[in-house]
């Protein structure tokens, strides 16, 4: 079945009703940067057959009728146009199968009414199918929901769509490469597989049924009917324990195959975490030590003012000054020694005068009192003789007196009113004991500022340091896109704890085997000891029934390991001619890609080997995309022209939209190659002309129609889109 | 995929000559619609049969099948 016609009717940005695009077997390709109307054209597919559209921002299909899928969906300009209050889209896709004589015209449409000037969308679509015979003009309508359904799973069965209508940021999602089933499910539907699986789970059933009844019988015949109950409900508990340990082990193969895929996944980026982390360290290592460089800095300039009084650094310069203070001290100090010299010689003049003086009577004697009154009296008490005022006598006793007071005169003479020669010679020797820091004081500066800039020095050093490692961490996490060091951190907890998992799950896989083999042989012993206890022989046609099923079991199974092997080596081998056509015009590295089974459960993972058949780790974004498109495309090409699915039609928007124009031309070379037919929206024809020769010319592809879409109006002018509507050219 | 598609794909499997039920000129020669005397041939027949052709056919009926097919070539 092919799609040999869409029809567009004010359905989004194609307003009006002459929206045509006419298709046919090979590769068909509408061109259109973007905003031009390619993912509404791959909308209206979309529409049509599930009557859903897919909403880039929520990243999901909406039904019509809900909020995001009204009237949203009629074009502005028609409804700013319409002339009455009732306006209708639709959307027809013609499908004609090409040994058929008749076509299949799907309708689809939708209405809105206007109230009170607000267009207000119905709550649901209409859809229409009709079936014309192409010798007739006239169309009927089909009825039959049985017809209907066969139709629809002509044109595109559900289960297949995903793998074949897609949009380019969808890709990331069909093929989940951290869902060990995801290969297993793709294989499943697009591939025969799942046929066997089914038989399989036959061939289990009729095996178990003979056994229960082989046992059955066992149990019937038994001489000790207690001893064949008990062994028949051992065995009963047995086979339950083994069930729920395979249901277990299924849980731990998921949980491992996660738990390995994410380690692997960490794997690509645990080279560039640990050198981050690596740089990391070493930061705080010198972030350490400049920590403590800083602090021995910060302690010497806060003692730094200090320093002007603990170290003398107040001093400096004041040589010269020392030097004449202690020249001035030199001078003070002859003549403070030439008056006190002086002074003394005096003095001892003096004590010889008080000596003489003393030399009649004792000072204080007679006592003054005494002298007073012998003066007042004119009489000497002494020698009781009459002593006359003014005479030679009274003279002499008021001599007594007056010798008092000049000896007390002369005891009290000093040469210097305040004397300051200690507190000058204390300035001096102060300044004497100063002479050596005085000397030293330039010596210690000079020490002080060489430990200055000697920090400065290193601070400007640790500084250059930890830039260049800031700078080598930030390439770092450019070019890895990490998103900080605190990510790359986490990456090496996230992988340490990833190869805990894994190797938590691989002994528990492995404890639950040996008690699944354990209880397996039990099992085989109970049999042999129900024999041994039956009163008379199972049937021999019992016998070779278990026996011919058990053997039919053994090959269904293993007839289906073989083909899923050998459909998994023919999609490698399918997949890798995808991938190398795909990337053939890009230069870099490719690899090649193996399908391995990490963990012997038939969940087979792509990984891309370098030449010399090592692991790649650059398994990068553009990369995985790739072997997605590879994987899907080769599992339809594995079964080509042997399987239906050659006859669906390939429809993407913008199917490379994640990694890049290179890859253009060798994806619509593999496409036309794989597909009977596919419609593929692109932007990368529309900017070179040169591609898009290519495209038209090129003998390896397949070309169908190809047309040009681009809106009615300006880009500027679009805020407003009551006058939009899309030009359709076709261009061959 | 067709019956006998289905049934060159068991046929095929090296199990069946392993387990020594035929030769491998034989598993090579034989097709779905042609007779044979092997018991097991006949059961995978019957199994694919019933499923392909009374597509929904239970594990049960495929069982209640062969045990006729069986028992009838017992008596």
């Amino acid at each position: 079945m092919i799609i040999t016609k869409i029809e567009l009717e004010n359905f989004m940005c194609y307003a009006g009703s002459n929206n045509i695009f006419e298709f046919t077997e090979g590769l068909n390709v509408i061109i259109g940067d973007t905003t031009f109307g390619k993912s509404k054209l791959y909308d209206a597919f979309n529409w049509v057959i599930d009557n859903q559209i897919y909403i880039s921002e929520l990243k999901s299909f909406w039904k019509t009728g809900t909020e995001n899928v009204r009237e949203k969906i009629i074009s502005d300009k028609a409804k700013f146009e319409a002339t009455s209050d009732r306006i209708k889209t639709s959307v027809k896709i013609t499908t004609h199968h090409p040994e058929k004589d008749y076509v299949y015209i799907w309708e689809r449409e939708y209405y809105a009414n206007r109230e009170n000037g607000e267009w207000i969308g119905d709550k649901d679509s209409k859809e229409t199918i009709w079936k014309k015979e192409l010798s007739y003009l006239t169309a009927k309508i089909v009825e039959n929901d049985e017809e209907i359904k066969r139709i629809k799973r002509q044109i595109i069965p559900s289960e297949i769509k995903n793998y074949m209508w897609f949009q380019g940021e969808q890709v990331e999602t069909m093929i989940d490469f951290n869902d060990s089933n995801t290969l297993t499910k793709a294989i499943n539907i697009l591939s025969n597989i799942k046929i066997f699986d089914e038989y399989e789970d036959t061939a289990i059933y009729l095996y178990d049924a003979a056994e229960k009844e082989y046992t059955k019988i066992l149990k019937e015949t038994s001489k000790d009917k207690d001893k064949g109950e008990k062994l028949d409900n051992e065995k009963t508990q047995l086979e339950i324990d083994i069930a729920r340990l395979i249901d277990e082990n299924k849980e731990y193969n998921e949980n491992l195959i996660k738990a390995h895929n994410d380690s692997e996944n960490l794997l690509n980026k645990i080279d560039e975490a640990q050198e981050v982390n690596r740089l990391q360290d070493k930061k705080e290592i010198i972030k350490k030590q400049f920590e403590k460089i800083d602090k021995e800095y910060s302690k010497s300039e806060t003692s730094f003012h200090k320093k002007m009084f603990k170290e003398f650094w107040i001093l400096k310069n004041s040589g010269k000054y020392a030097k004449l203070f202690e020249d001035k001290f030199k001078i003070y100090e002859e003549n403070h020694y030439d008056v006190i010299n002086e002074y003394k010689i005096k003095h001892q003049l003096e004590n010889e005068l008080i000596s003489k003086l003393e030399t009649r009577l004792p000072f204080n004697v007679p006592d003054d009192m005494y002298i007073e009154k012998m003066l007042e009296t004119e009489r000497c008490l002494v020698c009781d003789r009459e002593a006359k005022k003014e005479s030679e006598a009274w003279l002499k006793i008021k001599e007594l007196i007056d010798r008092k007071q000049e000896s007390i005169k002369l005891k009290n003479f000093k040469p210097f009113k305040n004397d300051l020669e200690n507190e000058i010679k204390s300035l001096y020797h102060n300044a004497k004991s100063l002479e050596l820091n005085i000397v030293n004081v330039d010596d210690n500066i000079n020490e002080a500022l060489e430990f200055r800039k000697d920090y400065e020095n290193k601070r400007n050093e640790i500084n250059a340091q930890l830039k260049k490692i800031d700078d080598d961490i930030e390439k770092l996490l450019l070019d890895t896109k990490l998103k900080s060091a605190n990510e790359a951190k986490n990456i090496l907890n996230e992988y340490r704890r990833k190869v805990d998992a894994v190797n938590s799950f691989k002994n528990k896989l492995e404890r639950n085997k040996k008690q699944i083999e354990n209880k397996k042989y039990r099992i085989s012993e109970i049999l042999q000891e129900l024999n041994k206890n039956s009163n008379k022989p199972v049937p021999e046609a019992l016998s070779d029934k278990v026996k011919l099923l058990k053997d039919i079991r053994d090959i269904m199974i293993s007839t289906r390991e073989r083909i899923y092997k050998e459909l998994i080596e023919l999609l490698e081998i399918e997949m890798n001619k995808h991938y190398r056509d795909m990337t053939m015009t890009v230069t870099g590295f490719r690899g090649v890609i193996k399908l391995i089974d990490k963990n012997n459960n038939s969940n087979y993972m792509p990984q891309i080997y370098n030449e010399d058949d090592s692991l790649s780790a650059l398994m990068n974004t553009s990369n995985l995309m790739l072997i997605k498109l590879s994987t899907i495309m080769a599992i339809i090409s594995a079964k080509k022209d042997t399987s239906a699915t050659d006859l669906y039609t390939l429809i993407s928007d913008a199917p490379l939209s994640t990694f890049g124009e290179g890859y253009i031309l060798g994806f619509c070379k593999t496409v036309s190659r794989v597909y009977n037919q596919s419609i593929i929206m692109s932007k990368e024809f529309y900017y070179s002309d040169s591609l898009r020769n290519e495209l038209l010319n090129n003998s390896e592809i397949k070309i169908g129609n190809v047309y040009t879409i681009k809106p009615s109006i300006k880009e500027h002018e679009r805020g407003n889109q009551n006058n939009l509507s899309t030009i359709i050219k076709k261009i061959n | 995929m067709t019956k006998d598609e289905i049934f060159r794909a068991f046929i095929s499997d090296p199990l069946v000559v392993e387990k020594k039920y035929l030769t491998e000129e034989e598993a090579d020669k034989i097709r779905i619609t042609e007779a044979t005397e092997s018991t097991i041939v006949d059961i995978l027949k019957i199994i694919i049969n019933s499923k392909q052709d009374d597509s929904g056919a239970s594990d049960l009926k495929i069982s209640n099948k062969i045990n006729k097919y069986l028992n009838k070539i017992t008596l």
